[in-house]
């Protein structure tokens, strides 16, 4: 009867096995767009990944070689340290396929007891394939050396990296699961966010601190006791006693995986059992009457209903609040450095080029990056600008006015930096002229790009595109065009020729002014053409 | 001669080889309740999508209130309501009474006539005690309740309600039933569709049945049961479902022996 049992659980493993490898292939079925981001991305994160693990496996194996070196044992201590973090972190960031989701809340609908579907999880995490491209390099190396010994190290170190990986799972799986229960709450999940905004603010301001820190932390891990402690350490301590005592280390590593196995198995059976709770906690339940002071000022005194929408929605969405928080924190550091290089002195000849470069690359990526897929945040709620009397030309009005609004905002702080910065007047004439006609060729390009190519952007995650991968590459080509444009005109131009492309640029802005009402009416038919396209999408 | 509300001619809409709708004709008289049956995927979304502008058809006319909405799109939307059958199209991420102001807005009402529409609808559908909390958070009826009262709020003439029974309580398909007998009595006209059918002959004057993208067969409610199933027997149909299954399974073929291993 227990055989039939465990040949049943085998069975459901297997199953949930072939649901992992449907799920991540099926994720390249959705769309043409979407195989191509995921091919590259995949691509790029096994190349990647095969040059770092290549590169410590070498290492560990040269570090073999030689024994008696004292860099030895600190070596593989720190190699696998490094992979064993970076497992952890690559596998849940790259992660396509939700195995904590689909077997967390799916299984439960099944005639499967919750300890099964944690053991079952952990399974699929350590076979996740992300986590299985880590394994093979080092699991080659650490193999190549066992059987270098004796085929008794190999045996020994084929458990001991069996219990590793598993172990590898369990944490993947652990931290999953904690990512889903801190994002189930919406407080939970806007802490979360901030969080990881005010760490990036901090690393950014304090550049030298933090790289002081990351040396630090570097300069303990060669050394640290509590590193020897951690699994990678184990294994490490394991490995390196290859050379020698192997079976009389065996078993006091084999018991602290198989007991750290245990451990986090008992963790992760907590934390999905509270994950299943929280699922399954019916309506009404979450809410809070209390509403933001910023919703209640928006709500008061912005009267166009779409506006006010996408206020609201700036103000609750966790990563589109990232993204204003990051605009801000850009503009400071900008603020930052121009009066530094007042102060100092610094600035002179071209240095103002590359403030002006950093500028308008700003306007470009930050800007665009908000207004170039208008419709993301919107999903089926999209129905709404179509079937209501909205008109196509008001609805593009009203979605571009954020596009409007952080252009200004750049237009003004910009002019405030070069004003204190004592610019050529004809430098600041080419830079402002610069600047309006990117507003105008990219008010348009944004809207044609948010029609043609929506995208549906997560509403509280902080990974993932904010944009369709053809828009990706849009927004990449016209940024190097413009900022090898503006690179050449201020560095090869004279300053009458400076004078003549600015008016040029002046012109050329004047004209596209005038023909906003016509630029507005072809892209309101282009709304009437995409408009399915844009429901079906969104929804 | 009583006008014609929705007035659709030779509409045609194709995905691909797939021919949603075809040649299909409707007319709705005004101050119907007018009901479109149909099984699975015989067009009845489609056609509603096409009447609500969502989506744009390939060959034919649609004309409401007597305008083309081709042409006139905008003041045609102005005067209608329309309730889907997703319940996802909704702003999610607004609280209820956040999407019936915006709603509001949208149909350009003052500020007192929002608030004291949407407490009025609100309390009808009873989810005053929701109104602070995300749409997202809703759960499937009460989706479907705030978009009820967005649909109502700017008192539009024609309402079409795609599968309004779906996901509701008894509770509240009471209170719908009323509403409709309401609606009713104000001369609006209600475009409605159901797979209960036992409410579409409960609630509504008139009744088409869609199939692969054609009207099969349209006739009041009052003559049903004088249509004529068998001529050589000369026997009539005894309910809309009998009509239903009679026009919609033309392979007569149950399978249920299939099952038996059940």
């Amino acid at each position: 009867m227990a055989i039939i049992n465990y040949y049943k659980d085998i069975k459901i493993i297997r199953s949930i096995f072939r649901l992992n490898k449907h799920v991540f292939f099926n994720s390249f079925k959705r769309n043409d767009t979407w195989l191509r981001v995921l091919t590259i991305v995949l691509l790029v994160y096994i190349l990647f990944h095969s040059i770092v693990s290549g590169g410590i496996a070498a290492s560990l194996f040269k570090s073999f070689m030689h024994p008696g070196d004292k860099y030895y044992f600190p070596v593989i201590n720190v190699s696998l340290f490094v992979l064993f973090v970076l497992n952890i972190l690559a596998s849940i960031y790259l992660s396509t396929s939700k195995y904590s989701e689909i077997i967390g809340t799916k299984l439960l609908y099944y005639p499967v007891s919750a300890f099964k579907i944690v053991l079952f999880g952990i399974f699929a995490a350590t076979a996740d394939l992300y986590n299985l491209f880590f394994v093979p390099f080092y699991a080659v190396t650490f193999l190549v050396i066992g059987y270098i010994n004796s085929f008794t190290s190999f045996l020994l170190l084929l458990v001991i990296f069996c219990l590793f990986v598993m172990l590898t799972g369990s944490i993947i799986y652990l931290l999953k699961n904690l990512y889903l229960l801190i994002v189930s709450n919406q407080r939970q999940k806007k802490i979360f966010s901030y969080a990881g905004v005010a760490l990036l603010l901090l690393i950014f301001i304090f550049p030298r601190e933090t790289i002081g820190i990351f040396e630090k932390v570097r300069n303990i891990l060669a050394v640290s006791k509590i590193v020897i402690y951690l699994p990678s350490g184990i294994l490490a301590n394991f490995v390196a006693s290859t050379t020698g005592t192997i079976t009389s280390k065996f078993l006091p590593a084999f018991v602290y995986f198989f007991l750290i196995n245990i451990l986090l198995f008992d963790l992760n059976r907590k934390i999905q059992k509270k994950l299943n709770r929280k699922k399954s906690i019916g309506c009404g339940t979450k809410f809070n009457k209390k509403q933001g002071r910023l919703v209640l000022f928006i709500k008061k005194h912005i009267t166009n209903p779409v506006n006010k929408k996408d206020l609201i929605y700036s103000f609750r969405s966790t990563r589109e609040l990232s993204n204003y928080l990051l605009l801000i924190y850009a503009y400071t550091l900008i603020a930052f450095y121009s009066f530094q290089m007042f102060f100092s002195h610094q600035i002179k000849g071209t240095d103002i080029l590359y403030m002006s470069l950093f500028f308008i690359a700003f306007h470009l990526i930050v800007i665009l990056k908000n207004c170039d897929n208008f419709f993301g945040y919107d999903y089926g709620g999209v129905i709404n600008y179509f079937n209501k009397p909205l008109g196509y030309s008001n609805l593009l009005k009203y979605k571009t006015s954020s596009f409007n609004f952080l252009s200004k905002f750049n237009f003004v702080i910009g002019t405030i930096c070069l004003i204190i910065l004592q610019i050529n007047i004809l430098d600041y004439l080419l830079f402002i002229s610069l600047l309006i006609i990117t507003y105008f060729l990219l008010k348009h390009l944004g809207a044609v790009l948010s029609i043609n190519h929506p995208y549906r952007i997560s509403f509280y995650g902080l990974s993932g595109m904010n944009v369709s991968f053809v828009t990706m590459l849009i927004i990449l080509i016209t940024t190097l065009l413009f900022l090898v444009i503006s690179y050449l005109l201020f560095k090869e131009l004279s300053p009458f020729d400076k004078a003549i492309v600015s008016l040029i640029f002046l012109v050329v802005s004047f004209f596209l002014f005038k023909l906003n009402q016509k630029i507005n009416s072809y892209l309101a038919n282009l709304f009437v053409n995409k408009k399915e396209k844009i429901v079906s999408t969104c929804s | 001669m009583q006008l014609n509300i929705l007035d659709i001619e030779l509409l045609e809409v194709s995905f691909g080889e797939l021919k949603a709708l075809d040649n299909l004709n409707l007319q709705i008289p005004q101050g119907c309740i007018f009901g479109l049956i149909g099984p699975n995927g015989a067009g009845k979304t489609t056609t509603i999508n096409c009447i609500t502008d969502i989506l744009d058809y390939d060959l034919g006319k649609i004309k409401i209130f007597g305008k083309d909405l081709s042409t006139e799109g905008l003041a045609i939307k102005k005067k209608m309501g329309a309730l889907y059958e997703n319940t996802e199209d909704l702003f999610q991420y607004l609280t209820g009474e956040e999407y019936l102001q915006f709603t509001g807005e949208i149909y350009g009402l003052d500020k007192n006539t929002i608030i004291e529409r949407s407490n009025t609808l609100l309390d009808y559908f009873e989810l005053d005690s929701y109104r602070f909390m995300l749409i997202d958070e809703y759960s499937k009826g009460m989706r479907k309740k705030i978009a009820l009262a967005s649909i109502l709020l700017h008192n539009p003439d024609f309402i079409i309600l795609d599968e309004p029974f779906d996901g509701l309580d008894a509770l509240t398909v009471v209170k719908l039933k009323n509403l409709l007998k309401k609606l009713k009595e104000k001369e609006k006209t209600v475009l409605i569709t159901s797979h209960i059918l036992s409410y579409i002959e409960d609630l509504t004057d008139e009744v088409a049945v869609i199939n692969k993208g054609k009207i099969v067969f349209q006739s009041k409610i009052s003559e049903l049961r004088s249509k004529v199933k068998n001529a050589v027997t000369n026997e009539t149909y005894k309910s809309l479902e009998e009509i239903f299954i009679d026009l919609t399974n033309t392979k007569g073929e149950n399978k249920i022996e299939n099952l038996n291993w059940i």
